[in-house]
C-alpha cells in the first residue's frame, strides 16, 4: 500500500470519523520503517505510476499482536471503570 | 498559512528537514500524495485550482509534518550511515585491489611444493628433519630440513615470512644475507623460490663449508641452529 491508499482505507474503515491531517501520516510511516515494523519499496501500481509502497514486516506483525493485546487490556479497564458494576456510574 | 501551489507547500515542509540526502525522496512521496488528492477533487467536479487548494489544506501544517519528518531523518544518523557505506566501499576496494592479490599470492606460496622436491631422491645422502625457528627483526625463518647430497652439497630448506604483513608486498622470497654482530655472514648466495607472505627457499652450499658427516649428524641431537650456522661461516 502507498500513503494515499492508506489514508483512503483509514477513512473508509472509520466511516470518516478519523479526520487525520494527511501529511502527518508520513512521519509515522517513516518512524515505523526506522523501527523495522514496515519496509518500503518503489513500484509501479495498476495505473502504471511509480509510487513508494509500504509493507508490514514480520517484526511489525509481532508488534501488531502486542499492540492489539495492550489495547484490549486498556479498553477492558476503561470499560470496567465507566460501565462496570464495581465502579459503575449507576451507583452514584 | 495558505499555499497557492503545492510545490510551495512542499518547500515549506522540506525546510524543516535537515538531512539533505533524504529530501528528494520525501518530496517525491508527499507530492505523489497531493497529486492523487487533487485528481480526486477534480473528479468530484472541482476546478484544478480549487482542488489544489483543498488538497494542500488536507495535508495539514507544514511545520508539524516537517519537524516530525526531521526527527525520523536525523542528520547525524544519516551522515553516519552515508559515511559507513562509503567506508564499506573503500574497505571492499582495498580488499579487492590490495589484500586480494596478496591472499592469492599467499595461498599460492603456501601450497607451492617444498624446494626439497627439487633434489633428486637418489642423490640424498642425509636428510635431517629440523624444525628451527629463528627470528630476525620482523622476519621469522623456519628451517625445516637439511639435506646433504652425494655431491657434497648441503641444502638448507626453509620458509620464512614477515611479521609485518603490510610489508609482504616488498618481500620477494629472497632471504638475502644474514650476518651476526661480528659481521660474519652465514647465509648468502642464490637458490630460492616462492614469494608473497610465506616464502620457501633452499640454500645450497657446496664444498666450501667442509661439513663432515659427523658434523651433520650432530644436528640429530637437536643442537641449536646457531651451531650449525657457525659451521657454515663463509
Amino acid at each position: 500500500m502507498y500513503g494515499y491508499e492508506i489514508i483512503k482505507e483509514l477513512e473508509d474503515r472509520s466511516d470518516n470519523t478519523f479526520n487525520l491531517k494527511e501529511g502527518t501520516l508520513y512521519p509515522i510511516l517513516h518512524r515505523l520503517e526506522n523501527e523495522g515494523y514496515v519496509k518500503s519499496y518503489r513500484a509501479k501500481g495498476s495505473t502504471g505510476k511509480e509510487r513508494k509502497y509500504y509493507q508490514i514486516t514480520t517484526k511489525g506483525e509481532k508488534q501488531l499482536i502486542e499492540e492489539r493485546r495492550q489495547w484490549q487490556v486498556f479498553s477492558t479497564s476503561v470499560n470496567k471503570v465507566i460501565g462496570g458494576e464495581k465502579h459503575g456510574i449507576s451507583k452514584i | 498559512m495558505e499555499f497557492q501551489k503545492y510545490s510551495d507547500f512542499l518547500d515549506a515542509v522540506l525546510s524543516y528537514v535537515k538531512f539533505p540526502l533524504d529530501r528528494e525522496e520525501i518530496r517525491l512521496e508527499l507530492s505523489d500524495h497531493i497529486v492523487d488528492k487533487i485528481q480526486y477533487y477534480v473528479e468530484q467536479g472541482l476546478s484544478y485550482k480549487e482542488a489544489e487548494a483543498k488538497a494542500i489544506m488536507d495535508m495539514g501544517d507544514p511545520k508539524d509534518i516537517g519537524s516530525q519528518l526531521n526527527k525520523e531523518h536525523n542528520p547525524i544518523i544519516g551522515w553516519l550511515w552515508v559515511i559507513s557505506k562509503g567506508l564499506v566501499s573503500i574497505f571492499i576496494l582495498i580488499n579487492i585491489f590490495i589484500v586480494g592479490p596478496r591472499l592469492l599470492y599467499l595461498t599460492f606460496s603456501i601450497f607451492a611444493p617444498s624446494p626439497i622436491k627439487d633434489i633428486p631422491k637418489e642423490d640424498i645422502v642425509y636428510k635431517l628433519d629440523i624444525n628451527e625457528r629463528v627470528q630476525i627483526d620482523d622476519r621469522v625463518i623456519n628451517f625445516t630440513d637439511i639435506v646433504y647430497d652425494k655431491n657434497e652439497t648441503i641444502h638448507i630448506i626453509y620458509n620464512y615470512y614477515d611479521k609485518k604483513i603490510w610489508r609482504m608486498g616488498w618481500s620477494h622470497g629472497y632471504l638475502g644475507t644474514i650476518k651476526d654482530d661480528k659481521g660474519n655472514e652465514y647465509f648468502s648466495g642464490s637458490g630460492y623460490r616462492g614469494g608473497g607472505i610465506v616464502a620457501k627457499g633452499r640454500k645450497s652450499i657446496r664444498d666450501q663449508a667442509q661439513v663432515t658427516e659427523e658434523e651433520v649428524l650432530l644436528q640429530r641431537g637437536g643442537k641449536a641452529l646457531g651451531i650449525f650456522l657457525g659451521m657454515l661461516k663463509v
